[in-house]
């Protein structure tokens, strides 16, 4: 597939140019026996969370401090110590899960504070907070965000976008306005079992 | 104030929160509990091996004396301690005696079983501390089986939010259901933020589309072939309606409110330290008389492993704290009142302290004490025997000895010496469990319940 690359005007909502990269030939996995579904550790989840935001994670300021909360919590969440324990908990039990749910509403919240008038878009990537579902260009944003979020490449018209779509398409008709729908979009595709496993 | 167990529950209920698989996460029900007692445990660890001359099996320095240690292969270490703290503890219970480290527990020496002699069999603390959570003996360092906890909550803990809450203890599940996996948390501050909504928490409208976004993905192919996937949702599910009971001021010991400030000065709770076994004391007790857990387990002491000349001014103190904390615990559970018919919360919560292993009888070269594979531990409540010491450990190097089960008298020739299975069989027996379910292979001590 060639690039697909968006240049639209400029202004001060004007979405960044983007480039999805080519898809590479897959690996042939003839001969390689399955796997089951691993959850990423702490450590990976911090920093997919940061980089898929783009540079947004889980903090909260305690006295006057900005406290990483992976960080304050890494007992909590399962990391090894290397006294008691020397093995993380990769069960996606329900602490972690409240926890990633914490995280990705924090993450998502900051993100969203300046995604609509940055360039360097991570989520909301070659539409503007105007452009409204149904939407060939939201659609284009919502397969590059799975792209991004979740590794998947799906095209526009691909059913697996539906839900994602159905999210978008709901919350606005409730809120009248998208901000609120797009980051209850990334909040989605965080706390999504697709994004924290591999 | 603390609301009763019923009206909790009953409120809970109202809330009529789903997991996404159209089952509440209260009500999930294992299928064979059967016919079982109304009881609730808090197991209280010693962490780091306990001297047990310093407190549930000590000796008398008149009679052990340093002449003899060559022959007694016991150094009681008394002289070596602050003054006041170089006797032996007398209690109301005739041949009751503990350690000068007893500190309050010695008040409550009626209510107490002591069971002594134990072999746990190992030197080493993971194997020791994981052998008692589960009465089995660890592969390696790796537990084998559930931890009791886990087994009493499956059992037991099937209407209970939170069926077993593990604050700074290991948990393991091999072979019970989910719902009874421990919530096991590293501070009392960070159960209060598990059951507290986020900072940031979406807002209703947008809530429900991703929970509609994650049942839709539910619905797929994939989700469904994969535990990983439907394990992943479920356990979300479970994370939301446990924050929609709105738990978290029950916990929230730094609150500036009468009650926490009164349950503050009973266990000596500082609002800076929520990790403190203090803490964990305290939000053991609101867990099981909240009507939020069947189980917690909580560390009672910590930084006990004394090598060093340390021991002599750490040992003692830290497992005085340990024992204070139970004798507080105690005190509260003892003053709530369960139901209407006069009985306590003491009376249906039983509280074992344990630690995975004894001290050294002789004090090293360093003037500490290495590792012993003798035990001991306590309980209290939940219809236990009170004042009462079960079996007993050599007076030559306090090695383990045999016991009569059902009476707890020693018996080197005949007896039996008892392990953590054989109370943990106890328990269960007790409790109405009488199938081997834990896989021990050991007869219960039955003598623990008289």
């Amino acid at each position: 597939m060639s690039p697909l690359i968006w240049l639209l005007a400029c202004g001060d909502n004007t979405p960044a140019a983007v480039v999805i990269p080519e898809e590479k030939t897959p690996l042939s996995t003839e001969g390689i026996p399955g796997r089951g579904w691993r959850r990423m550790n702490v450590d990976q989840l911090r920093s997919s969370i940061e980089r898929v935001t783009g540079g947004f994670g889980w903090t909260e300021e305690q006295g006057g401090q900005q406290v990483e909360l992976f960080a304050a919590l890494e007992g909590t969440l399962g990391k090894p110590d290397y006294l008691s324990a020397t093995e993380e908990d990769l069960l996606p039990g329900l602490l972690f899960q409240k926890f990633l749910e914490d995280a990705a509403s924090t993450a998502c919240h900051a993100m969203m504070e300046v995604e609509p008038t940055r360039t360097d878009r991570a989520l909301m990537v070659g539409v503007v907070l105007e452009d409204v579902p149904p939407s060939p260009k939201i659609d284009e944003a919502l397969s590059a965000a799975l792209l991004r979020f979740h590794g998947r490449r799906l095209a526009v018209d691909d059913p697996g976008l539906d839900p994602y779509r159905a999210l978008l398409v709901e919350v606005y008709s409730r809120r009248g306005a998208m901000a609120p729908a797009w980051e209850a979009l990334c909040v989605g595709l965080i706390t999504h079992p697709d994004f924290y496993s591999y | 104030m603390i609301p009763s167990r019923r009206s909790l529950l009953r409120g809970a209920v109202g809330t009529g929160v789903l997991s996404a698989f159209g089952a509440p996460l209260i009500r999930r029900a294992r299928g064979a509990a059967g016919e079982t007692k109304d009881r609730y445990f808090i197991f209280a660890y010693f962490n780091g091996g306990w001297d047990l001359l310093l407190g549930l099996d000590p000796r008398d320095p008149t009679i052990f004396r340093d002449d003899l240690r060559k022959v007694t292969l016991i150094d009681t270490g008394y002289s070596y301690l602050p003054v006041g703290y170089q006797n032996l503890v007398e209690t109301s219970v005739p041949g009751m005696t503990f350690g000068p480290y007893i500190g309050d527990l010695a008040r409550h020496a009626e209510k107490l079983c002591v069971v002594r002699g134990m072999s746990m069999d190992t030197l080493t603390h993971e194997v020791g501390r994981r052998r008692y959570l589960t009465g089995r003996a660890p592969s390696g360092l790796q537990a084998q089986g559930s931890s009791l906890s886990t087994i009493l909550a499956s059992y037991l803990g099937k209407n209970e939010p939170v069926p077993q809450l593990s604050v700074r203890v290991e948990s393991y599940n091999t072979d019970q259901p989910s719902y009874a996996n421990a919530i096991r948390v590293a501070s009392v501050s960070d159960l209060v933020r598990a059951l507290r909504p986020g900072a940031d928490a979406l807002v209703d409208v947008e809530k429900a589309a991703v929970d509609a976004l994650m049942y839709q993905t539910g619905r797929c192919e994939k989700v469904h072939r994969s535990d990983f996937f439907r394990s992943s949702l479920e356990f979300r599910s479970a994370a939301q309606e446990l924050v929609a009971l709105g738990l978290d001021d029950t916990f929230d010991f730094g609150a500036y409110t009468d009650e926490m400030e009164a349950l503050r000065d009973r266990y000596g709770i500082s609002t800076g330290d929520l990790t403190s076994p203090n803490a964990q004391a305290a939000a053991a007790v609101r867990a099981i008389t909240s009507g939020i857990s069947r189980t917690v387990c909580m560390e009672a002491a910590r930084d006990l492993d004394t090598h060093g000349p340390e021991w002599a001014s750490s040992q003692g103190p830290r497992i005085e704290g340990g024992f204070n904390l139970i004798a507080a615990m105690i005190d509260e559970l003892a003053s709530l009142p369960y139901s209407d018919a006069g009985d306590s919360w003491l009376d249906h919560t039983t509280i074992v302290a344990f630690s995975e292993f004894g001290r050294s009888t002789l004090l090293n070269s360093s003037s500490g004490r290495d590792h012993n594979i003798h035990n001991a531990c306590m309980l209290v409540g939940g219809g236990v025997r009170g004042g009462v010491v079960l079996g007993g450990s050599s007076d030559v190097g306090m090695a383990p000895v045999g016991m009569d089960l059902a009476t707890g008298i020693t018996s080197a020739e005949s007896g039996t010496v008892v392990k953590p299975e054989h109370i943990f069989r106890a328990i269960l027996t007790d409790v109405g469990i009488t199938e081997d379910v834990g896989d021990y292979r050991a007869e219960p001590l039955t003598a623990i319940y008289g």
